[in-house]
């Protein structure tokens, strides 16, 4: 049944999913270690340098892995005007997704001190990191919007 | 009660491709240079072709435009 579902998209469909999870895979491993790092006095510069090369690596592999699955020994298919519409459409909400957190993030900071009673328990946000992290998330989530609004064109239209 | 499609233009490229000798997608899409996913979903009215590609359409199967895509409300 579930092989059946599957076989109903297409190969862009698949590419696109596939995308999705790698992202949320890497999100899901990156996050975990940051916590994990989260209040140890071995924070540094160089424990964080470690994880994103080791986050970029384990990105690499896995789009390779996945590429492959999906794929096979087939070339990628030709992008024509459709796929660029819907790519177009799709990046105009990923900037939208984006600019709202990009805004709610320079709100935190300028905000930042009316909340430090607040958040004082949650030491990552007290960590250097939050901003790059909150930047990090927001990418992430525009990411996810983007190719969410992809799969949306390709099954219903527009 | 009246299906609603998703652009308001329908056409008539099924019936077509049939009168064409049976051409299939995969066909037409070669000789218009699209994918055939595209042509299915220009069939199914869930993509509205640019004009350049519904002109290529059109001389595809050596008919006027007018003849392969018109508007919802249009007899």
């Amino acid at each position: 049944m579930s092989l059946k579902i599957w076989s109903s998209f297409s190969n862009r469909e698949k590419n696109i999913m596939g995308a999705m999870a790698l992202d949320g895979a890497v999100t899901l491993y990156y996050f975990s270690h940051v916590m994990a790092l989260n209040g140890e006095p071995s924070l540094n510069s160089l424990a964080m340098g470690i994880l994103v090369g080791k986050t970029i690596v384990l990105s690499i592999v896995l789009a390779i892995v996945l590429h492959m699955l999906i794929n096979g020994r087939k070339d990628p298919e030709v992008a024509d005007e459709r796929d660029s519409a819907f790519e177009g459409k799709a990046n105009a909400i990923a900037y939208v997704v984006l600019l709202l957190g990009v805004i709610i993030v320079m709100g935190g900071v300028l905000t930042g001190s009316w909340f430090d009673a607040a958040f004082a328990a949650t030491s990552f946000i007290n960590t250097p990191f939050f901003v790059f992290h909150a930047l990090v998330l927001a990418i992430t989530a525009s990411d996810f919007a983007r190719h969410s609004a992809q799969l949306v064109f390709y099954r219903r239209g527009y | 009660m009246v299906k609603k499609t998703p652009c308001n233009i329908r056409n008539t490229i099924r019936s077509l491709r049939f009168h064409a000798g049976e051409m299939t997608q995969a066909e037409l899409a070669e000789k218009i240079g699209v994918t055939r996913q595209t042509v299915l979903a220009i069939e199914a009215a869930k993509y509205p072709p640019s004009l350049e590609l519904a002109f290529r359409i059109a001389e595809v199967f050596d008919v006027p435009l007018s003849e392969v895509f018109m508007r919802e409300d249009q007899k």
